[in-house]
């Protein structure tokens, strides 16, 4: 076995923390909706600032709480481990309707025990009709309702749940402790003129942001107590030692300024979990830890205070909480989101605010953090720009090779220039961070509304066959009868006016939730960790953020990319076909319509004549009508093959690929959000192009209906044939620079082709040379496709299989079978002959 | 004439190839071999003329050395980044000099890695004239160290190649030693020992590349109505792989396992 560039030891502790995590299926408890009711129900008459400060203080009061058998980081939002609580504020009925199911279905089940249906069940009729999310649906215009219907976009995420998505000001609190943040408000409640025409909203916020900072820090010393109660019953002298320290830490941390790296880390975790209690929006991202940490982790080190060993165990405790926190959502979204993830990006490397490497020892703890832990979360990343150090990005290259999916590239390179054209300062854009998935932000000082909504760019192009008409509605423009098309040029037009279209539907009803949002529920807590929150005296909802954005991502790139060209060469190159073949072709299913149906109407047919067909001449009957009809459409779907396709480095298809990407980017670029802010295009699917692929009809590349899209900006499943620099070279094609809310690009790899010191060199020149052309993001599956296929065999052999999913990593077995099927059919790229 | 026009026979081009010379590499398969070994994973590389195989599919394309650059040059990002470059295989690139020149040439002067994957077949007049000026590492295939068994298995004698060989590294050329271990034809310790010590017997090579026998090319066999003539022998054992490569350091060879 080969060194390692960067090795600790791992504590014994680990394996241990993380059998009794996973040791039964994670739970739903029923308190913070209960809390959070009874605080709705007290304080009708108060602004919602207010209501919301409120409803926070009673969840900190009164919600149970527990330290976990080992942990040296206390900080529990459920009892149950990997448990959740509920947030029917946002919205309930999904759940109410999948209480008896969320226990057996396919993604992500939770046991739901009795007691808490009938807890739930009795808090849930308080909040009908009085959700953000049935606000936002009749703020809508219908027509953008009508979309979502539809599956021309997907704005579900929010429309059903909190915002999330951001990454506060960590380094602030762990400094100035909430005492401080409490007196910045306080400060600020007494600067505001009296006079002030925002004085009653802006003074409602202050005093919730000083309510919140309050909660928190007698939230830390629930747990204090707690940690001296359990000290006092302990046998084990050790382990008192360690709960009497967790002790003395919450009593004084997130409330004062941490002592030191242990404090840090509590307070940290505080910060972490809290935010999720007071919202149920996903990816809060702890963002560039490295930095923000290491001041104590180096002022320990320097008074001898601290080893690295122990240092390392107390990050491999954290790592290990991450996968603690867990959230419920409906069944749909769960497939969407597959794997209990919560999205909490943390990234280490990249450069300093003046443009200097930022690689510090903690940045190769955290990668042997991920490596000892093995767990989806943190959804760990790495910033390359072309100063980092090789010894960094070969740490980087080891964790991957385990298989975990873990860390994801990112490109300063190409990511600092994008911030910059968006409005940001020099300065700023060095310090950016990733939310979520793949989405680039500056820390502290952004609500960036990012994966704002899914969009589907092949359902505009299905559109274009029908006149905007979809369902026997018109939910898309009127553009021209394709049978009247005689151009490529006015084909591509068609497409363009039909995206446009589309893309102003999903804004409308993206903007209505934002608003929606605004006036149900603000949320104190989290902003008073965001500048310019408190200055301005607004929070987050209302605009109160320096930087406001909003990033609705486009998919299906490849799909429409490879559509686009086969049309192009069999129809208007070489007259081999018309838009009437593809328009019927495409409603046929390419031959593949339900024939066994067809066959079992036949065979109803035959019985009414007398004649019994058993099961196995009913299929005979089937395959019989489909080898007619797909015979008909064999012919066009094997020339269709044969026409180049996207993510093969052929410049003439990668370049439609670039079009269409502009046709999403580009309009987007000028609608605003009710915050302030703009629009920036993402382009990535997060793991929606497994359902929304489910609801799109059969694609002009010759896919067939209701089949995945493809994944990211990546290549279409098993079409790039000439090796992973050849994909590469086509996704850097695309112009990511543009698409500012992020993309993404999934590679899988053969364990065999990142063997040895060599395969890791190869492997990081590889990640360089695709970011030299300005690439943005780069991810790695590294598992061979036997383990895969076992996996699914055998799921309880491969209970810690953890594989790259979208952005994010999640343990196989937990996935929906179709998303399994769909990593699976992603080409591997091992060895060359 | 312009080395772009030169005019060679391929069969195909393998970008993203990681263990046939140093970083990133794409290897370009020359057709057309002298010998005809019975464990060749490309044997459609072997027979000089364009060949249909019983699926239709063609092997064998007369291309420009500039076409094939074109492609190569797509991966110059990577090359940079892992010093890797073109590498000629086949097949045997020296039946095509002027040609393989071409492309080394252009490869070359482009910043990119070189190299060759060959028996080294041929007058080292050609080899001197047209190769190894423009080459930088030369992946010398030894099979065996017994000619008359050289012969008897593949075809040819290797002695002329094994004199090429000394001749090539007396130049000052950078060579290392790539041994297919083969079942039942050299995968005792006293054959790789016998290898070893004649590769070390060669000016200034140190480095030896032991490629354990694989099953990968059988397929192409059925394609080409050929009968695949290894039968069912079975790759080495990572024990045995590991006993040869210890025993070719023993003889003074920085050895490794696979390229």
């Amino acid at each position: 076995m080969q060194e390692s560039v960067f090795s600790l030891k791992k504590s014994e502790r680990v394996p241990r923390l993380i059998e009794h995590l996973y040791a039964k299926m994670p739970e739903v408890e029923a308190d913070r909706a209960e809390i959070v009711t009874e605080a709705y129900r007290r304080t009708e008459n108060l602004p919602i600032t207010l209501r919301r400060a409120e409803a926070f203080r009673a969840i900190c009061e009164s919600v149970p709480i527990a330290i976990r058998p080992l942990e040296l980081v206390a900080g529990s939002n459920s009892l149950a481990p990997r448990g959740c609580q509920t947030f029917p504020e946002y919205s309930f009925e999904w759940l109410e309707s999948e209480l008896d199911t969320a226990e057996t279905r396919s993604a992500d089940p939770f046991r739901i025990s009795e007691d808490t249906k009938v807890r739930l069940r009795r808090v849930f009729p308080y909040w009908r009709g009085k959700t953000s999310s049935d606000l936002a649906r009749s703020l809508m215009a219908p027509q953008a309702l009508a979309g979502i219907d539809h599956n021309l976009y997907t704005p579900g995420n929010y429309f059903y749940n909190g915002i999330g998505h951001f990454s506060v000001n960590y380094r602030e609190v762990l400094e100035i402790g909430f005492s401080g943040i409490k007196e910045k408000a306080a400060r600020a409640l007494s600067a505001l003129p009296i006079h002030d025409p925002g004085y009653p909203q802006k003074s409602a916020f202050l005093k919730a942001a000083i309510i919140s900072c309050d909660a928190a820090s007698l939230y830390a010393k629930r747990y204090a107590k707690l940690a001296q109660d359990m000290a006092g019953k302990e046998p084990d002298p050790k382990r008192r030692q360690e709960l009497n320290l967790i002790a003395q830490s919450c009593a004084w941390v997130p409330e004062n300024p941490a002592r030191s790296f242990q404090e840090a880390c509590q307070s940290f975790w505080f910060i972490q979990s809290l935010i999720q209690s007071e919202s149920s929006g996903h990816s809060i991202s702890p963002g560039r830890f490295d930095q923000y940490m290491h001041p104590w982790l180096k002022k320990d080190l320097e008074a001898g205070s601290i080893t690295l060993e122990y240092a390392q165990e107390l990050l491999d405790c954290l790592w290990v909480k991450f996968n603690d926190l867990n959230k419920i959502r409906d069944k749909d979204s769960a497939e969407g989101f597959a794997g209990y993830s919560l999205f909490q990006n943390l990234i280490v490397g990249g450069q300093t605010e003046d443009g200097r490497d930022a690689t510090n020892v903690l940045s190769y703890m955290c990668l042997e953090a991920a490596d000892h832990v093995r767990l989806p979360a943190p959804s760990l990343s790495i910033r390359v720009w072309n100063g980092s150090p090789k010894k960094l990005l070969l740490k980087a290259a080891e964790v991957a090779r385990t298989g975990i999916g873990l860390p994801a590239f990112y490109n300063d390179e190409a990511i600092i220039p994008s911030m910059m054209s968006r409005g940001l300062t020099l300065a700023e854009a060095r310090d950016y961070c990733i939310i979520g998935c793949v989405e680039p932000q500056k820390a502290g000082f952004t609500d960036g509304w990012h994966d704002a909504a899914f969009f589907n760019m092949c359902r505009p192009l299905e559109l274009v066959f029908s006149q905007g008409v979809d369902a026997g509605e018109q939910i898309g423009a009127k553009t021209v009868p394709v049978e009247e098309i005689s151009s490529f040029e006015e084909l591509f037009e068609a497409y363009r006016i039909q995206m446009e279209h589309a893309a102003s539907l999903m804004v409308n009803s993206i903007n209505a939730i934002d608003l929606a949002h605004k006036t149900k529920a603000p949320l104190p807590f989290q902003s008073c960790m965001i500048e310019d929150c408190i200055e301005k005296g607004l929070t987050l909802q209302e605009g109160g953020a320096r930087h406001n954005f909003t990033g609705p991502q486009g998919f299906g790139i490849a799909n429409a990319a490879d559509a686009l060209m086969a049309i192009k060469k069999l129809v208007f190159e070489d007259s081999r076909y018309t838009l009437s073949d593809f328009k019927e072709a495409m409603q046929a299913n390419f031959g593949h319509e339900d024939l066994v149906g067809l066959a079992t109407a036949i065979a109803g047919e035959l019985a009414r004549q007398g004649i019994t067909p058993d099961a196995e001449q009913i299929r005979l009957i089937g395959n019989e009508i489909e080898k007619a009809v797909s015979g008909k459409w064999a012919k066009l779907l094997s020339d269709i093959q044969s026409v180049p396709k996207y993510g093969n480095d052929i410049d003439e298809v990668d370049s439609l690929a670039r079009e269409v990407a502009y046709l999403y980017t580009k309009p987007l670029e000028k609608h605003k959000n009710p915050r302030g802010g703009i629009y920036q295009a993402g382009l990535y699917p997060v793991s929606a192009n497994v359902p929304l692929g489910a609801s799109t009809g059969a694609t002009p590349d010759g896919r067939l209906k209701g089949a995945p899209l493809a994944d990211g900006v990546g290549p279409a499943q098993g079409r790039d044939e000439k090796g992973p620099t050849a994909a590469c070279n086509s996704v850097a094609k695309l112009d990511h620079i543009i698409a500012s809310n992020g993309t993404l690009f999934n590679q899988k790899f053969h364990p065999t082709a990142l063997a040895g010191q060599e395969g890791l060199e190869k492997f990081v020149a590889l990640v360089r040379g695709f970011f030299d052309q300005k690439g943005m993001h780069a991810q790695f599956n590294v598992v061979d496709r036997e383990t895969l296929l076992d996996a699914q065999k055998n799921p309880s052999a491969h209970k810690n299989l953890v594989v790259r999913v979208a952005g994010y990593s999640a343990l196989f077995i937990s996935l929906s079978k179709s998303l399994q099927d769909d990593i699976i059919s992603r080409t591997t790229h091992g060895f060359a002959s | 004439m312009r080395l772009e026009d030169e005019v060679g026979r391929i069969v195909s081009i393998q970008r993203f190839s990681l263990h046939d010379g140093p970083g990133i590499r794409t290897v370009v398969f020359l057709k057309g071999c002298a010998l005809r070994c019975p464990w060749c994973c490309n044997p459609e590389t072997q027979e000089t003329g364009v060949q249909i195989a019983i699926d239709g599919k063609t092997f064998g394309k007369d291309v420009t050395a500039g076409e094939v650059m074109e492609e190569v040059e797509r991966d110059e990002p990577y090359y940079r980044r892992s010093g890797g470059g073109i590498t000629l295989s086949g097949g045997e690139c020296l039946l095509q000099p002027q040609f393989s020149s071409a492309l080394l040439s252009l490869a070359k002067s482009k910043g990119f890695s070189t190299a060759i994957e060959s028996t080294a077949y041929g007058s080292y007049e050609t080899i001197k004239n047209f190769i190894l000026d423009p080459l930088d590492i030369f992946l010398l295939d030894i099979k065996h160290a017994d000619p008359e068994k050289h012969k008897q298995i593949t075809g040819k004698s290797n002695a002329p190649m094994i004199e090429n060989a000394r001749q090539i590294a007396a130049s000052g050329q950078k060579l290392i030693a790539r041994v297919p271990i083969i079942p039942n034809f050299n995968d005792t310790c006293a054959d790789i020992r016998d290898i070893a010590r004649l590769a070390k017997s060669l000016p200034g090579v140190e480095k030896i590349h032991l490629l354990p026998y694989h099953m990968y090319g059988a397929g192409k066999y059925a394609a080409l109505g050929r009968k695949y003539l290894m039968g069912d022998a079975k790759p080495p054992t990572d024990a045995l792989m590991q006993a040869l490569k210890e025993e070719a350091e023993a003889q003074g060879l920085d050895a490794q396992i696979g390229g």
